[in-house]
């Protein structure tokens, strides 16, 4: 049985033909008997005194510092010219929170929005298929009657608790009435985690604006008149 | 083959049936559900919806056959006859079932995100089961008024309407007071509060109940919660003696609304405004916590309070100078396992009380009693009467009390003070009180132990004509409520007296077995009083049950 295990690194104590430690259970302990329980030393002499591996880490870092301070001098030749944005720049980290990634996917799902009517009230009619279809349960509405009674129903409040957000998109998914639709926007931080949750108020920031030409998708045919 | 009962098949299933029954009730007898919007048990046959279109087959004794039939008839209209034969979902009938479910949905605007019958509509579910098909309408649709308040309790929405006049036929034949009405034709017809008057009988919420879509809706629930996220527990309203039977709709913490529920006999399937509001009741209650009030010093957990008071049960065995009074909330397991205590304890003051008076409606023909507590027939049948040699009634209590001649007084349960003063308390050396709400007497008794409510616990009560009917516990109760059996179990314990149950289950089991006891016959529903006038009498004396 032994054979293949024991050519892995480590296991050299389970070759054939050797007795395994057994637990203090099963057996009674010899007197003098050692039982080793870790892995054997395995350390080449080179890595057990250390200096060589010390100074390969150091060529390592003195290889990309001075990798990097070139392509910087290179993309500072471009940025006096004004064209920062052309060259590859020497790092590849960002100065978060001064500085974002772009590179976002449109269809990035990130901080919800609920779109409003042309009176700036809530297109939501809290229905519910929301905080129904969330798995997280992060979503409370309690729903109120509209002045107006063509709307009937609104949501009063309707809060939802983005810490606990799995970012699924079934919300968006199961809203009847196109009123809750998830932005590209991540960067949801805060010191408190009370004000992680997001109120109507601060979710009611986009009114869509109707264009004759955004209704029409690649694969549309176009319409007869 | 008697002459009052036929035998037809249904899908191929045989069943024998009254003569005079429907096709569709017939079919419900068989395990077959036959889709339908405008029938109800409960109501006369409409047939209006035509949704409960079957291909029935009649049986032609001349031609020894079948008769096919030239087009599908309702099920809900046509009487069940001998050898008569029933498809209920044939391809034809599935075929005009969903024409059916079509000119239903011409006009219907599609409002269910804003509509609260959204999940139990029978529209939607039949729509999902039958049609499943989008509407070809171009045109568009009818517009007819919507959020008509029809009194204070119910709003109409006339799109949404399918004018199956389930609820006008509920005005004109249950409660007979024909408020409600369908006006005007075709496409233009709505359901109207007639001659201007208003829609106030005491029976309202019905309507919205038996609504198949959210035409009609209850203002108390709009808005409220979505259908789908209640709990839903069998429980009983103790509203009145009538004992509707109900499901609690609830959240875990607090009760949303309060739905009759079918039981032949006692509320058949309705249920009265007043019963449905008993949840606001509940949660507006005062709740009571355990205190023991010795020398002065103020105190005491609940189990070392119940200690107490089961010795000090133990202490006025057979003595004259201790009386018991019982709140008609009590339930019949309860009432049972203390009427055993006190029996063994001879202690023999002990009566039921008046109750709760101020929920008392006047009686009427159709659920309303004019006892507005639920069980006062069930604790009487149960034992808490007067010992019959030497027991005092209520009114002889209450003139030893005014004659400082009771010494311990054990009040179970709420609303005791259209009995008895609570300044007259004060003559009474040792008043302990057990109950679920806090009142007067609870600041100024020996010892107070907290109960469950309704809500909170499981039991039974039996109505005034002798239905019993089970209750289930639907909310959490609030910390330290106590649940009234566990609790005379640890009182008799605490007296010495061995209980005769293990437990409430075991209980009711012994409930049916004992021999002895009325209440046998009671949870068996064959129970009868000699003379109903006598238990409402709330008079003194030894009183024969």
């Amino acid at each position: 049985m032994g054979t293949q295990r024991g050519k892995n690194k480590g296991f050299e104590n389970l070759v054939d033909g050797q007795v395994l430690p057994q637990p203090a259970y099963q057996g009674e302990f010899t007197e003098g008997e050692i039982v080793q329980y870790y892995n054997p030393e395995s350390m080449t002499w080179a890595e057990r005194i250390y200096l060589p591996y010390v100074l390969a880490g150091l060529g390592l870092t003195a290889k990309v510092f001075l990798r990097n301070m070139v392509t910087w001098f290179v993309w500072l030749t471009y940025w006096v010219r004004g064209k920062g944005a052309e060259a590859k720049r020497g790092a590849t980290t960002i100065y978060y929170p001064h500085e974002m990634r772009p590179d976002f996917s449109p269809v990035n799902r990130g901080k919800h929005i609920l779109t409003m009517r042309d009176n700036d009230d809530p297109q939501c009619v809290a229905c519910y298929m929301c905080a129904t279809a969330c798995p997280a349960f992060c979503i409370h509405i309690v729903a109120g009657e509209h002045p107006d009674p063509a709307i009937e129903k609104y949501p009063v409040r309707f809060d939802i608790e983005i810490d606990k957000c799995i970012f699924c998109g079934y919300c968006e998914e199961a809203c009847p009435v196109d009123a809750i639709r998830l932005t590209t926007d991540v960067h949801l931080v805060d010191y408190k985690r009370e004000r992680m949750v997001y109120d109507r108020e601060y979710l009611l920031t986009w009114k869509p604006t109707y264009v004759e030409e955004e209704h029409v998708y690649p694969g549309d045919r176009p319409r007869k008149s | 083959m008697t002459t009052d009962s036929v035998t037809l098949t249904i899908d191929g299933n045989s069943v024998t049936v009254p003569k005079g029954t429907k096709v569709i009730d017939a079919a419900r007898e068989a395990g077959k559900n036959i889709p339908h919007f405008c029938y109800h048990p409960g109501l006369p046959v409409d047939g209006n919806c035509r949704m409960c279109i079957s291909d029935i087959r009649t049986w032609n004794p001349r031609a020894e056959k079948h008769m096919p039939a030239r087009r599908p008839a309702v099920a809900c209209w046509v009487d069940a006859e001998e050898n008569m034969q029933v498809f209920t979902d044939t391809p034809e009938v599935k075929k005009a079932r969903a024409s059916v479910m079509e000119f239903l949905l011409i006009n219907h605007p599609i409002d269910c995100p804003i509509c609260d019958k959204a999940g139990e509509c029978m529209l939607q579910d039949y729509y999902m089961l039958h049609d499943r098909a989008p509407s070809k309408l171009r045109e568009e649709k009818v517009h007819k008024p919507r959020l008509v308040p029809f009194g204070k309790r119910i709003v109409y929405n006339g799109e949404r309407c399918i004018l199956c006049s389930r609820c006008t036929r509920f005005t004109t034949h249950v409660t007979k007071t024909h408020e409600l009405g369908i006006v005007n034709r075709g496409d233009r017809a709505i359901v109207e509060v007639l001659e201007g008057g208003d829609f106030a009988n005491a029976y309202t919420d019905n309507v919205a109940d038996i609504c198949p879509v959210g035409a009609l809706t209850k203002t108390d629930f709009r808005f409220k919660k979505r259908v789908w996220f209640l709990k839903h527990t069998d429980s009983v309203c103790g509203g009145c003696s009538r004992n509707c039977n109900t499901v609690v709709d609830h959240d875990g913490s607090e009760v949303i609304r309060i739905m009759p529920r079918e039981r032949a006999g006692v509320n058949d399937w309705w249920m009265c405004n007043e019963g449905r509001d008993l949840y606001k009741e509940h949660a507006a209650l005062a709740r009571p916590a355990a205190t023991l009030r010795i020398d002065g010093l103020e105190g005491g957990t609940a189990s070392s309070i119940t200690t107490w008071v089961g010795e000090k049960l133990a202490e006025y065995k057979k003595s004259d100078a201790a009386a018991v009074l019982v709140s008609p909330w009590i339930s019949n397991e309860e009432a049972w396992l203390l009427s055993f205590l006190l029996g063994k304890l001879k202690i023999g003051h002990l009566d039921v009380m008046t109750g709760r008076t101020e929920g008392a409606l006047p009686a009427d023909d159709l659920l309303h009693t004019d006892d507005p507590n639920p069980n006062r027939a069930g604790a009487i049948a149960a034992g808490i009467v007067p010992d019959k040699k030497a027991g005092k009634g209520i009114d002889e209590i209450k003139a030893a009390i005014e004659a400082g001649e009771i010494e311990f007084l054990l009040l179970w349960g709420p609303h005791f003070g259209n009995d008895l003063d609570p300044e007259l308390l004060s003559k009474v050396a040792t008043v302990v009180q057990i109950t679920d709400e806090h009142d007067a007497v609870s600041d100024a008794a020996a010892a107070v132990l907290p109960l469950r409510t309704w809500a909170e616990r499981d039991g039974t009560w039996t109505n005034f004509e002798g239905h019993t009917s089970r209750f289930r516990r639907s909310l959490r109760p609030p910390a330290g409520a106590l649940d009234g059996f566990d609790l005379l179990m640890q009182l008799c314990a605490a007296a010495g007296v061995k209980s005769p149950a293990k437990s409430l289950r075991d209980a009711r089991k012994k409930l049916k077995q004992d021999p002895d006891s009325d209440v046998r016959a009671i949870v068996d529903g064959k129970f009868t009083f000699p003379e109903q006038s006598a238990l409402y009498r709330h008079t003194s004396g030894a009183r024969e049950v």
